[in-house]
C-alpha cells in the first residue's frame, strides 16, 4: 500500500486508536485525513466535526481529493441498563456507531478510488454482553451488518470493506468506561486477565491490523471481521 | 407447554404481520394468553384470551403505555416476542439518513423499548424469556438492503448484550434467524414484483431444503424458545432456515 499517492480518510482519527493508526499511515508515506470532533495535529488534514450529522460529513468528503481508503473508528458509549438508559442515549449511541459509519461510506464513495479499502472499527462487545452497555453492544453488531451488506456494494468497484474487534485497548476510551463503572479499578486490573495474551491490546497493534486491511497485501479479503483481541473471545 | 393451571401471558409485538398472525396464533393454542402489538390493530386469534393495541413501538410513551395495560390486565408476563419489523431498499451510497434511522429504531430500537418496558413484567414470572426476530440477512453481502443487515446483526448483537444483562434475575433471551418465509416480507415482495414465480424459483434455490419456511415453522420455534423445554439455552440465535446459510 506504501506506493499508492491517494489519502486515507479516518473518522476518529483524533481518538487512541485513531491517532495511532494516523501516526502509522504517515510514517510510511501516506497522507491521512481526520474526521472527528476534536483536531487532530498529526494528521495531513483535520476536519471537526460530529460524524452522526450528514450536512457537516458530507461538506468535509466533498473537499478531498481521491481516496484510497475509508477507516471509521468514532465511537461512542452511553452506561445504563436497560430500563434505565433513556430512549435518548440508545439512539445516540446508534447515530453515532452506526450512522456515522453509513455516512462516511456514503459520502467517501464518491471519493473513493477503484481497488480502495473501507475498514470500520467493530468490537468484540459485538459478541458478548456486559452489563449496562446494550446500546453499545447493539451499535457494534450493526457496524458489522453495515460491514456484511457494503462489501457487496462495493465489489464492483473493487473496493474491499471489512471490519476490526478489537477486546480492550489501552486508549481513552477505556479508561472513560472504567471511570464511570463503580468497581473500575478492579475492573482494570482484570481486564489483562481477560484476554489469553494476559494483556489489553496496545492501540498500535489495532492500527496494525487496520493497515493492514488498507494495504494490498489484504486484496482477497473482504466482508469478514478481524479479531483483534488477542484471545479474548477465548478466555473462559 | 407452560406449568399446568398457571396462567401465562405472552406478549408479541407485529403481531398483525404474516408471521405474527402465526406466532400469536401458536401461543393462544398453547395456552398463552396474548397481548398484541402492532401499528395496526391486531385480531385477537378466535377463542382465545387476550388484549390487542395498536402501538407505534418506535415511541417511547405509545411503548410504555400498551405495557401499562398489559401490567394492569395481567401483572405478568412470561414471554416477550419481538416480530414487527420493516425493510428498505437502497445502498449505502444512496442511502437517506432518515430512512435508516427508521430503520434502526423499528428494527432494534423497539426491542429495546419493549424490554425497558416489559422487563419489570417479565420479573414476575416463573421462567421468562424474550425473543427477538432475526434474519439470516444479518449476514450476507446483500448490497441492496444495507440497513435491514445491519439492523438485523444488530438484533443478535442486542440479544447477546440483553441476556448477559438479565440472565441473573433469570430471565431468557434468544433470537430466531429465518431464512424466506412464505409470508409477510415475501408477500409484499412478490406483489411489488412483475414475475413473482420467479421468487419463488429463487427461494427454493437459496435453501437447502428445497423451499421457504411456512410462518407455522418459525412460530414453533419461537415457541420452544420461551418454553420450559429451552430452559438452559439464552444468548442465542436459532437459525430456522432450512439451510440457507450453509447453502452455496
Ligand atoms: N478502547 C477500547 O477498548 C475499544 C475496544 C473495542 C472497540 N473500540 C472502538 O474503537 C473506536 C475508537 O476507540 P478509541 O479507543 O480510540 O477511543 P477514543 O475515545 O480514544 O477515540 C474515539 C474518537 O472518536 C471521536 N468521536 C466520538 N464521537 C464522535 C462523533 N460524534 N463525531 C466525530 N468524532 C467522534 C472522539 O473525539 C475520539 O477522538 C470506537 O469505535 C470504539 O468503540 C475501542
Ligand atoms: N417474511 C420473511 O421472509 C422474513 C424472513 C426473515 C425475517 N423476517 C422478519 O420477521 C418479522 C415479521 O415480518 P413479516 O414477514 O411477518 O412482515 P410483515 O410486514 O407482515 O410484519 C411486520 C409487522 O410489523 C409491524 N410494524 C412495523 N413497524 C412497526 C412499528 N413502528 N410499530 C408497530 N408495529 C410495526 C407491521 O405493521 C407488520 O404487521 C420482521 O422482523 C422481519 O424482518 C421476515
Amino acid at each position: 500500500m506504501e506506493t499508492r499517492a491517494a489519502a486515507i480518510a479516518i473518522t476518529g482519527g483524533a481518538g487512541g486508536i485513531g491517532s495511532s493508526l494516523v501516526r502509522r499511515l504517515r510514517t510510511s508515506g501516506r497522507r491521512a485525513v481526520s474526521l472527528d470532533l476534536r483536531p487532530c495535529p498529526e494528521a495531513t488534514e483535520s476536519y471537526q466535526l460530529d460524524i452522526s450529522e450528514e450536512s457537516a460529513v458530507a461538506m468535509a468528503f466533498q473537499r478531498l481529493d481521491a481516496l484510497a481508503g475509508l477507516v471509521c473508528i468514532a465511537g461512542t458509549n452511553m452506561r445504563g441498563r436497560v430500563e434505565e438508559l433513556p430512549w435518548e442515549d440508545w439512539r445516540r449511541v446508534m447515530a453515532v456507531n452506526a450512522r456515522g459509519a453509513m455516512l462516511a461510506i456514503k459520502h467517501a464513495s464518491p471519493r473513493l478510488e477503484e481497488g480502495g479499502s473501507i475498514v470500520l472499527v467493530s468490537s468484540v462487545s459485538a459478541h458478548i454482553g456486559t452489563d449496562g452497555y446494550t446500546a453499545y453492544h447493539a451499535s457494534k453488531g450493526a457496524v458489522l451488518g453495515l460491514m456484511r451488506a457494503a462489501s457487496g456494494e462495493f465489489a464492483p468497484r473493487s473496493i474491499r470493506v471489512n471490519a476490526v474487534s478489537p477486546g480492550w485497548v489501552d486508549t481513552p476510551f477505556t479508561d472513560r468506561a472504567l471511570d464511570e463503572t463503580p468497581d473500575g479499578e478492579a475492573v482494570r486490573a482484570q481486564a489483562a486477565d481477560a484476554h489469553i495474551l494476559g494483556r489489553m491490546a496496545y492501540p498500535g497493534e489495532i492500527a496494525e491490523a487496520i493497515a493492514f486491511l488498507l494495504s494490498d497485501e489484504a486484496s482477497f479479503i473482504t466482508g469478514t471481521e478481524l479479531i483483534a483481541d488477542g484471545g479474548y473471545l477465548r478466555k473462559r | 407447554m407452560r406449568g399446568s393451571g398457571e396462567l401465562a401471558v405472552a406478549a408479541i409485538t407485529g403481531a398483525a404481520g404474516g408471521i405474527g398472525r402465526d406466532v400469536a396464533r401458536a401461543f393462544a393454542n398453547a395456552g398463552y394468553n396474548t397481548a398484541l402489538l402492532d401499528r395496526n390493530l391486531p385480531c385477537l386469534p378466535e377463542a382465545t384470551q387476550g388484549i390487542s393495541t395498536a402501538v407505534d413501538l418506535t415511541r417511547p410513551g405509545e411503548v410504555a403505555a400498551a405495557f401499562d395495560r398489559i401490567g394492569c390486565e395481567f401483572g405478568k408476563l412470561d414471554a416477550l416476542v419481538n416480530l414487527a419489523g420493516i425493510n428498505h431498499c437502497s445502498p449505502v451510497s444512496r442511502m437517506d439518513a432518515d430512512d435508516w434511522d427508521r430503520m434502526m429504531d423499528t428494527n432494534v430500537g423497539s426491542m429495546f423499548l419493549t424490554a425497558k418496558h416489559g422487563i419489570p413484567l417479565l420479573e414476575r414470572s416463573v421462567g421468562p424469556a424474550i425473543v427477538n426476530m432475526a434474519s439470516v440477512s444479518g449476514h450476507v453481502a446483500s448490497p441492496d438492503y444495507p440497513a435491514y443487515v445491519a439492523t438485523k446483526a444488530a438484533v443478535e448483537s442486542f440479544t447477546i448484550a440483553l441476556s448477559q444483562e438479565v440472565g441473573p434475575r433469570g430471565i431468557r433471551v434468544n433470537a430466531v434467524a429465518p431464512g424466506w418465509v412464505n409470508a409477510g416480507f415475501t408477500d409484499h415482495a412478490k406483489s411489488e414484483s412483475e414475475d413473482p414465480a420467479r421468487l419463488d424459483e429463487a427461494a427454493r434455490d437459496a435453501h437447502l431444503l428445497g423451499r421457504m419456511a411456512e410462518p407455522s415453522e418459525v412460530a414453533a420455534a419461537v415457541l420452544w424458545l420461551c418454553s420450559s423445554g429451552a430452559s438452559f439455552v439464552t444468548g442465542q440465535t436459532l437459525f430456522v432456515d432450512g439451510g440457507f446459510m450453509r447453502k452455496h
